[in-house]
């Protein structure tokens, strides 16, 4: 009996979660589950299990006749009474001893820590493994938010966390539902300043939480600090509250400052009157920008104080026709007539709702006006979101996605609220689930027309929004080896086809018409193979936005971080290792390049809003990201000073370039800065910066003007597994020196080389005396073909010193893959591992560096 | 700690009976359990390694990936033969440590796949120093033919290979 009801309640609460939590269908069917499990219960827990049903389905219904003006909360209560239904439904079970905890996985226990014990792993796995990619998402939206509060990004946010609230909920992370839910609360006090702050407070807490659940890290302190430090915006309680219960347009904030009241009715009405002005004026110049903006400003100023004062249904007013002159703004709706007419209808109902305000504070707002509001905003948002959803105005209904069809026409004013909670009624009631446009067609009388019009543009919206999030698939990275191994083989498979002689023989058009194509897809899928393993730089850019936000608050600087080219890719263990680096570097650009003084700026004739960007393009075979700002630049005298005070120059530098003064500041421990701030100024930064790049295999160069600003520019090969290499034969084997480590390559002429102590062979350069190895020397027992001598000499340096070393013959050059020579070898002092050359044969790639230096060390040995 | 991994590999050094890959290097006969053969490829260009030992002919490209080749008679302190048609290499994996790695076996020529049964098989012969015998599990005897059953993890035990840093000129 029990384990039935539990059964249906795994069922009820697995299909709220799945379900869009929007759709009217879904949830007159779980209204008609809930209904009948009360019956089902028995006697003991019947009481507790009737109380949360009749909450649930209470919320339910509110939000099926879409009487709810809060949905969010009506179905977070839902999503609250199911999870109660479980634990009461679950605890009721006779206890087996020494069994397994309760069956259900999704019970919500008390205690977290069993919670996640009794969570089956992979679903614990798999949601871990998406929250980085989630949060990284989260993080954008806020910050796109902090900069432009529009409807989308909210909902996007909303979205996101509820998502995650559910989830969370779902495998009895109730800390993190907690969170999820104080956030939720958060973004709706629209309160603006601050709550990007508290958001971001909140992501960051997920974060680490997340990541101590896959055992990185240590857990973060408990969620109650948190919660307790998130002021929550003043007056948010009170206007939920009254949210609630006044559905309507019509608030009264009694609790605030009278002063601060006034003075907001004062300047409200001014603002008003201003954007009256210049509405008219733009009645006759439509193009004029100027008036637009003016009015774009007065809603702008009265939304943020209106949010401020707890004003909530004025700030909403306010910021629905901000967004419709936005667009109007982009030119992504013509200001004709009917949009003119609607903003100055806008304008005059705010007037009136000040008046009222000022005139009767504490006093509701007629319900009448209130209706007259509503309907206005109603347009309003009806020419805003139709243009979202890409359709012409006022031809379509608007929807968002994920509106029902119900909402749909219930909004555009085709059907009355009543007829849309009978038809669902009905619906229900008979059970043969026909759709509701069907049912309301024929019972409520609604133009078919009109349905059709509704259901499309629902399906517009849908669409819009599917569009946006791009599919991926996990893949393991080993499977992504062989895949790579794999086409790799193909490649020179086609290639011993294409050479072998038999078929060279054959003059046949089909046949090279046939080969011609094979060719063509073998390329395509070596394109594709190693694109694999590319991913945009984009996630460690969004973490640089966040950066200079936090930065720039710290040290009170105003800076705007742009940047562009982040779709451009990497190799995934280059995008991985680049972060460290530019965190020092952006952090460098807005504390020491950034001026301190505004005032210094608005000197110098640039903007106070300073700038801090980033930049990624591709170059040849190589990326290069730019980290660059417009503030003071390098102070030449400055570095040459303290370069001179640590011993690198002994004159006043006048010979040395920019670039070469420059290069002084990766110098560890080399810091211009007078004092060491809590940010930067130790000298650390830059070194490491360097340190890491030449890691990569990448090199930095800056670019730097006095007053103009600062360019660093960081060359990154595109990736770690691939190298630009020259293949020299020597004897009977193939070498591939990588391009970057030579400098030049000579041919040998017998009277440039002497000896010394008649063994070893010394090469004048053009007067300059470098040794001549021999690969001899280099790897004993090395077979050499000893009838011919080499013919060319590869010059290559490393750290300063100069070398040659005979080669036979250059093959030619080649971007090759770098593999490992398997596992059996480990490291080989002097050899990077091998690649698999067009012949098919294994080419040994050679690492200069190491092959040098294990050659002075044989020597200090020896 | 020792101690118990000798009594592990003590106790898997038993010939097992079943299916044995054989080959020839000059006139021995050796075996390699089928299992352990992953498949058997013709002679092939073989890239040298430097600065590794000199039973280390080199690696191939099996592929697309890289694998090293030994050359069995070099290992058996055997004379080097120059290459011939039915020169092949076995490659086979081999467990190390917790991994198994792939590897080649240069060897003269491959005969055929003997079934060998439990009777047919003997312990390794002792010839106290001087000839390594740790990496034959027994002899088979099947009709007119000795093999020399072969542990393959031993013979190629990849820690020979990493100590390729001490060697020197």
């Amino acid at each position: 009996m029990k384990s039935t009801l539990l059964i249906k309640l795994e069922k009820i609460s697995s299909d709220w979660v799945l379900a869009d939590s929007g759709d009217l269908q879904v949830l007159a069917a779980l209204h008609a589950e809930l209904t009948g499990i009360v019956g089902e219960c028995e006697e003991n827990v019947r009481e507790a299990v009737s109380r949360h049903c009749n909450v649930a389905i209470g919320s339910l219904e509110k939000l099926i006749m879409g009487e709810s003006q809060d949905p969010t909360q009506e179905l977070h209560s839902i999503s609250s009474s199911i999870s109660g239904l479980y634990s009461v439904v679950s605890d009721g079970l006779p206890q087996r001893k020494g069994s397994a905890p309760p069956r259900s996985k999704k019970a919500v226990p008390k205690n977290e820590k069993s919670a996640n014990m009794a969570v089956d792993e992979n679903i614990l796995r798999d949601f871990l493994g998406r929250q980085p990619g989630v949060l990284e998402n989260l993080e954008e939206r806020i910050l796109a938010m902090e900069k432009l509060p529009d409807t989308k990004t909210l909902e996007d946010i909303q979205r996101i966390l509820h998502t995650l609230k559910g989830e969370s909920a779902l495998l009895g992370m109730s800390e993190v539902e907690k969170l999820c839910h104080k956030a939720e609360d958060f973004l709706e006090a629209a309160f603006t300043s601050g709550r990007a702050e508290g958001l971001l407070q909140i992501k960051d807490w997920l974060e680490r939480r997340f990541l101590s659940l896959e055992g990185k890290g240590e857990a973060p302190p408990s969620v109650d600090g948190l919660m307790a430090t998130l002021s929550l915006p003043q007056n948010l309680e009170a206007s939920k509250a009254e949210f609630q219960e006044t559905p309507e347009l019509d608030e009264g904030c009694s609790q605030n400052d009278p002063a601060l009241l006034t003075e907001f009715f004062h300047e409200s009405q001014d603002h008003l009157e201003a954007a009256d002005i210049c509405l008219m004026r733009l009645e006759t110049e439509p193009g004029d920008g100027e008036s637009l903006n003016a009015v774009f400003r007065a809603f702008h100023t009265i939304k943020g104080v209106a949010g401020f004062l707890g004003f909530r249904n004025i700030q909403s007013f306010a910021h629905e026709t901000e967004n419709l002159l936005d667009k109007v703004r982009m030119g992504k709706v013509a200001l004709n007539g009917n949009i003119l007419d609607l903003v100055f209808e806008a304008v005059d109902s705010l007037k009136k709702r000040l008046k009222w305000l000022a005139e009767q504070p504490g006093k509701a707002y007629p319900k009448a006006n209130c209706e007259a509001m509503n309907n206005l905003l109603r347009k309003i948002k009806g020419v805003t979101k139709s243009e979202f959803a890409g359709m012409p105005s006022a031809t379509l209904p608007s929807a968002k996605a994920g509106m029902k069809l119900g909402e749909i026409l219930v909004a555009s004013g085709a059907l009355p609220q009543a007829s849309l909670g009978e038809a669902l009624e009905h619906q229900h009631a008979d059970g043969t689930n026909a759709p509701l446009g069907e049912l309301l067609v024929k019972d409520a009388g609604v133009p078919a027309h009109e349905v059709a019009l509704a259901l499309r543009s629902q399906k517009a919206a849908n669409e819009q929004t599917a569009s946006l999030v791009k599919e991926t698939v996990k893949v393991e990275a080993e499977r992504l080896d062989r895949l790579l191994d794999a086409i790799g083989e193909l490649v020179i498979a086609e290639s011993m086809i294409f050479q072998s002689p038999e078929l060279k023989g054959r003059k046949s058009p089909v046949l090279t018409q046939q080969m011609v194509l094979l060719d063509k897809i073998t390329r395509e899928l070596q394109k594709m193979g190693t694109s694999l393993r590319m991913v945009p730089v984009r996630p460690v850019f969004q973490k640089m936005a966040r950066l200079v936000r936090d930065v720039s608050r710290k040290n009170g600087k105003q800076v705007e971080f742009v940047c562009s080219g982040d779709e451009t890719e990497l190799d995934k263990t280059v995008v991985d290792k680049i972060g460290d680096p530019l965190v020092h570097m952006v952090r460098n650009s807005v504390d020491h390049g950034i001026e301190t003084q505004i005032e210094d700026r608005i000197k110098a004739g640039k903007p106070a809003m300073a700038k801090v960007g980033l930049r990624a393009f591709q170059k040849g075979g190589n990326v290069c990201i730019e980290v660059y700002d417009d503030g003071r630049g390098l102070n030449r005298a400055a570095i040459v000073k303290k370069a001179r005070e640590r011993g690198l120059i002994e004159n006043e530098g006048e010979t040395l370039t920019d670039g070469e003064v420059w290069n002084f500041i990766f110098d560890a421990g080399f810091s211009t800065a007078a004092e060491v701030t809590e940010i930067s100024g130790r000298g650390v930064g830059m070194d490491v910066v360097k340190r890491s790049i030449e890691e990569l295999h990448g090199r930095i160069e800056i670019e730097s003007q006095p007053g103009v600003g600062t360019t660093f520019s960081i060359w990154l090969p595109l990736s770690l597994a691939i190298t630009d290499g020259m293949i020299m034969r020597l004897g009977r084997e193939k070498f591939v020196f990588p391009t970057l480590s030579i400098l030049r390559i000579v041919p040998l002429v017998e009277a440039e080389i002497f000896t010394v102590e008649g063994r070893a062979q010394m090469l004048n350069l053009q007067g300059e005396i470098i040794p001549l190895l021999s690969m001899e020397g280099l790897f004993p027992r090395f077979p050499t073909d000893d009838n011919n001598s080499p013919r060319l000499a590869v010059i290559v340096e490393s750290k300063g010193r100069k070398a040659g070393l005979p080669v036979d013959e250059l093959l030619g050059q080649q971007q090759v893959v770098i593999k490992g020579l398997g596992e059996s070898f480990k490291h080989i002092p002097g050899l990077t591992g091998g690649a698999i050359l067009s012949d098919g044969t294994v080419g040994v790639i050679l690492e200069v560096d190491e092959l040098l230096q294990s050659l002075r060390t044989e020597k200090l040995a020896a | 700690m020792a101690e118990i991994k000798e009594e592990v590999v003590a106790g898997a050094s038993m010939a097992q009976a079943g299916k044995y890959l054989t080959f020839q290097l000059g006139k021995e006969v050796y075996g390699i359990e089928i299992l352990k053969v992953q498949e058997i490829i013709g002679m092939m260009n073989i890239t040298h390694i430097p600065k590794t030992p000199d039973f280390v002919r080199g690696v191939i490209n099996l592929r697309g990936k890289v694998i090293p080749v030994i050359e069995l008679r070099r290992k058996f302190g055997m004379e080097s033969m120059t290459d011939t048609e039915r020169t092949c290499i076995v490659v086979v994996q081999v467990k190390w440590a917790d991994n198994t790695i792939t590897m080649g076996l240069l060897v003269d020529e491959v005969s055929e796949v003997l079934n060998v049964t439990p009777d047919q098989i003997e312990a390794p012969p002792s010839f106290g120093a001087g000839v390594d015998t740790d990496f034959i599990l027994g002899m088979g005897k099947v009709g007119q033919k000795v093999v020399m059953m072969l542990d393959v993890d031993r013979v190629l035990a990849a820690e020979e290979l990493a100590e390729v840093k001490m060697v020197k000129a």
